[in-house]
């Protein structure tokens, strides 16, 4: 299949189909009322994603042909498939369709579950086009629709008070963030009168004060959707509010697209000033160091894990600010690996959680939070979901023969290679974090294998086997790139390889 | 006109706004303020368009008009549902969930 006809359709086919999922969901729904039966919307939305999946394989193997990538043309708008977008693409579309799988036996007796399939599969397309962005205006417009997006999913339960809270939270917060990123992108069009990416790199060679200052706009505007340390306020709220499905998506990809747009604007910036990577890496030092604090101390398995993607973006930030300041490929390399592998093990994580939820409340008609004195014993009651839970957070501890570890390693020798002080220091201080954060999950483990189950678990719901493949899926994968990681070394070099062509280096 | 005024316009409206934001307690002002926030970064587009005589810069505009729309037409929503439920606009009175 033609390279260019394929990327045509990865970037189209989200996007045409989200309409035409929620109107023949709402014509279905009016046909045959709000019963239990299954509305074809899920399936043409799980459709569509694996369609895309198919043309993200042949639009790939175009695009790795060639260390430019793929370009479409539509006017004077240019959308690229380099490494990056290529990145971005696969992970987004691995996570979604197995959180549309799960979803289905999940949303199966809400309300306007139409709604929800249309809108995660806009939230999927947004993210791929961002990935594919080739100026800063077009960037921020695809940052915008997937926020857009996710402030509908995240509110989703509309007669739950905390979950509206949560969602208006989110709005309010991202939106701030979008017009300080918004007020950045308009002064480096004062400053250059141009956005697209390359004449903007060109034009940014001095420290003009003024892309300085966008450049901290940057910073800080994605920085609340990237859920830097003080800006980071929304996220366990909205994580943990979220249906299960949209917390693995919201921590998996959604605060990490986020982070690739501030790598993408930044990089552009790269030559007019030293301090971009510096800063990475402090606020990297400081949501690991918060994340960590913050999570030993909650009692909901949810709020928990969230807290915990604070620390992982911090591992994550670590790498790239490694790749800014001391231009270490190894650096964005091992960061866009934990990218991905932060999204499997995450996204189980979340999957697994949201499974025991379903099956101890939800299904019960009852939202409480699932409090971590509900995981005690829940091996005997539900063994496959246990394992898979403990395999999810063992790996995001880093523990050796999983992905997590891999990852984590990789970004730490990056440090090592600098030879900087400064660089070896914060490497040990995370390394130190990375033992810290053992500090909650491994109680997990403990609770779920030795306790006693509690009335709530012994009375609890079956798990569908919808619920159970995808979790499977994703323990097998964390397994697998866990002994194999260099079968990922191909996609995360060459997102590393975009990055820095951005920076032009 | 010299561009400087143009600069100082939008960060006064920047301001205002980000205030409004942080200070005002009001759901529907809240988004008010947001609103300024965007046409500061608007005033900033269309002045540069004209200085460097380019049209994409009033293009933008557009866009970020429907952008903020969407937003706001979301906020809005959330608004209404959550006055349904506790009768009060009052964003202060929205703190259950913590720590």
């Amino acid at each position: 299949m033609n390279a260019n006809t394929a990327f045509t359709l990865v970037i189209g086919l989200p996007l045409l189909g989200t309409p035409i999922i929620y109107l023949l969901g709402r014509l279905w729904a009016r046909q045959n009322g709000s019963s239990n039966a299954a509305n074809p919307a899920r399936w043409l939305a799980l459709l569509i994603l694996v369609a895309t999946g198919v043309f993200t394989y042949f639009a790939g193997v175009g695009a790795t042909a060639d260390y430019a990538g793929i370009s479409l043309n539509f006017g004077g708008l240019t959308l690229t498939m380099d490494g990056l977008g290529l990145f971005l693409a696969v992970t987004v579309l691995a996570l979604g369709i197995l959180v549309t799988l799960f979803s289905v036996p999940y949303m199966q007796a809400e309300v306007g579950e139409e709604k929800f399939y249309a809108l995660l599969t806009a939230m999927i397309g947004a993210i791929i086009g961002l990935g594919c962005a080739t100026d800063l205006f077009n960037l921020w417009l695809w940052f915008e629709a997937m926020a857009v997006a996710s402030y509908f999913l995240v509110a989703f339960y509309r007669d739950q008070k905390a979950s509206l809270e949560a969602g208006w939270k989110y709005l309010v917060q991202s939106a701030t963030g979008s017009t300080l990123v918004m007020l950045g992108i308009a002064l480096a069009f004062a400053a250059t009168g141009s956005l697209r990416f390359d004449e903007l790199r060109l034009a940014a060679a001095s420290a003009d004060p003024l892309l300085l200052a966008a450049g901290a706009l940057f910073i800080i505007g994605f920085g609340v959707k990237t859920a830097l340390v003080p800006l980071h306020t929304w996220l366990p709220d909205a994580h943990s509010q979220a249906p299960s499905g949209i917390s693995a998506m919201l921590s998996g990809i959604v605060i990490e697209a986020g982070l690739v747009a501030m790598l993408r604007s930044l990089g552009i910036l790269y030559a007019t000033s030293q301090v971009w990577g510096y800063l990475l890496l402090g606020f990297g030092a400081l949501n690991l160091l918060v994340g960590n604090l913050m999570a030993l101390r909650q009692t909901q398995v949810k709020r928990l894990l969230a807290y915990s993607s604070l620390s992982h973006v911090g591992y994550m930030l670590i790498g790239f600010g490694m790749a800014f300041a001391f231009a270490m490929p190894n650096g964005a390399i091992g960061g866009f690996f934990h990218l991905f592998n932060h999204a499997l093990m995450k996204g189980l994580a979340f999957l697994a959680a949201g499974a025991l939820l379903y099956a101890l409340y939800i299904a019960k008609g009852h939202h409480g939070p699932l409090v971590l004195d509900d995981l005690n014993g829940a091996s005997k009651r539900y063994p496959l979901t246990a394992f898979c839970f403990s395999l999810a957070v063992l790996a995001l501890g880093g523990l050796p023969p999983l992905a997590g570890f891999m990852s984590k390693w990789q970004i730490f020798v990056s440090g090592f290679e600098t030879g900087s002080t400064v660089a070896i220091i914060l490497v040990i201080f995370a390394a130190l974090n990375s033992v810290l954060s053992l500090g909650y999950y491994a109680p997990l483990v403990n609770r779920l294998y030795r306790g006693q189950p509690s009335q709530t678990v012994q009375e609890g719901g079956k798990i569908s086997p919808w619920m159970a493949a995808p979790m499977v899926i994703l323990a097998l994968a964390i397994v697998l790139f866990g002994v194999w990681p260099s079968l990922l070394t191909n996609l995360t070099s060459r997102a590393a390889l975009g990055l820095f062509m951005l920076m032009g280096g | 006109m010299p561009m400087i005024f143009y600069l100082i316009l939008s960060g006064i409206l920047f301001t205002l706004g980000l205030l409004g934001v942080i200070l005002r307690r009001n759901a529907i002002i809240l988004f008010m303020s947001l609103e300024l926030m965007f046409n500061a970064a608007n005033i900033l587009f269309v002045a540069f368009a004209a200085y460097y005589q380019v049209l994409s810069g009033q293009l933008f505009v557009f866009f970020v008009m429907v952008v903020a729309a969407a937003e706001v037409a979301v906020g809005l929503a959330l608004i209404v549902t959550i006055f349904r439920s506790r009768n009060s606009i009052n964003v202060d009175e929205l703190s259950s969930l913590k720590g």
